[in-house]
């Protein structure tokens, strides 16, 4: 029997201590435990990855602000107009706006990572709970025994892990709403 | 007034603006400019006068560095971007991966906007400060739009 990979090294091992349910779904028909697991497989490190690319991103805003009001120093002793400090206090104004937002996307980002994280880990502990408590009925059915009791059993134990994963895949619908009010400009010049 | 540059100088006078901090934030001009921010025709610039364009020239450089970090903030945000594969194959899943790219490109559109900005700024003091030059321009000079 081969095990299978998941991007999600918890998920791996997962799938591993559902290798004999999975066989006695087969058996028997009932859901296969191991697939429910792909809809919750995920790769955090490459969120993180990203996330640290937008924190680069406004850390390098943050600077752009610095030389920014350098700039309008500079200008302004230069003999510069009160209108073009007027504009240069917008624009300014706007460098924060674009770096805070910046910072609070890959915060996020990394929030997002850590939940994912969370929500495999999560899983593979609970599976682990649902095998153990099903084992003496997976064995059973593994050696050909189709009684009701055990056979319910079985498909139980699967139904529980389809609900598990279920549930946590429906938990990623608030982080996509924190998401929501950062997928618009922050910066808005007119 | 708006947050950021001003009020961050009405709080903090340790020399965030050491260029115009002798004129404009320690000895604010008596009239004109209430918020005291600016030196108007009577500043420093106006008792030399001939540095005004130098000034000017060298203010738009620095505006220039600050256009060029917009551009390389913006390819970062765009260098952030992932495919959904990561979150996950969930209708759930997919439906956070795409927002997370709409925030990434928002994120560059930020940048891009503040680069465009900036660089129109820049470009409108060099104009004054060639203005000034060619024309022996003494008086306030006109960079506004």
């Amino acid at each position: 029997m081969t095990s299978e990979v998941f991007e999600h090294p918890a998920l791996t091992s997962a799938a591993t201590r559902l290798a004999t349910l999975r066989a006695a779904a087969g058996r028997i028909g009932a859901p296969d435990p191991v697939a429910a697991l792909r809809h919750l497989d995920c790769s955090p490190p490459s969120i993180r990855t990203s996330a640290s690319a937008v924190d680069a991103g406004a850390l390098v805003v943050t600077s752009a602000q610095t030389e920014f009001r350098a700039g309008v120093e500079r200008a302004e002793t230069g003999g510069s107009t009160e209108t073009f400090g007027t504009w240069a206090d917008t624009v300014d104004s706007q460098y924060g706006a674009a770096a805070r937002a910046a910072a609070a996307t890959a915060a996020l980002g990394v929030r997002i990572a850590d939940r994912l994280d969370e929500l495999a880990l999560e899983v593979s502990s609970e599976v682990s709970v649902i095998v153990s408590d099903a084992d003496a009925a997976v064995a059973a059915v593994l050696t050909g025994d189709r009684s009701a009791e055990v056979v319910s059993a079985v498909s139980a134990a699967c139904t529980a892990v389809v609900r598990t994963v279920q549930e946590k895949v429906a938990s990623l619908t608030a982080l996509a709403a924190e998401l929501e009010p950062m997928t618009t400009p922050a910066v808005q010049l007119s | 007034m708006p947050e950021g540059r001003g009020s961050r100088i009405d709080s903090d006078i340790s020399g965030l603006r050491p260029e115009a901090g002798g004129s404009a934030t320690r000895n604010p001009p008596k009239t004109g400019d209430i918020s005291g921010l600016r030196p108007e025709a009577g500043g420093s610039a106006t008792r030399n006068p001939p540095k005004r364009p130098d000034r000017l020239r060298a203010a738009a450089d620095l505006l220039d560095q600050a256009t060029a970090a917009d551009d390389k903030a913006a390819g970062r945000f765009a260098d952030a971007r992932v495919d959904s594969t990561p979150f996950g194959i969930s209708p759930q899943a997919r439906e956070l991966a795409g927002r997370w790219a709409a925030a990434l490109a928002a994120r560059e559109a930020d940048a891009r906007v503040l680069g465009d900005a900036t660089s129109d700024l820049a470009g409108r003091l060099r104009i004054a400060a060639d203005s000034t030059r060619s024309t022996g321009f003494r008086g306030r000079i006109a960079v506004a739009q």
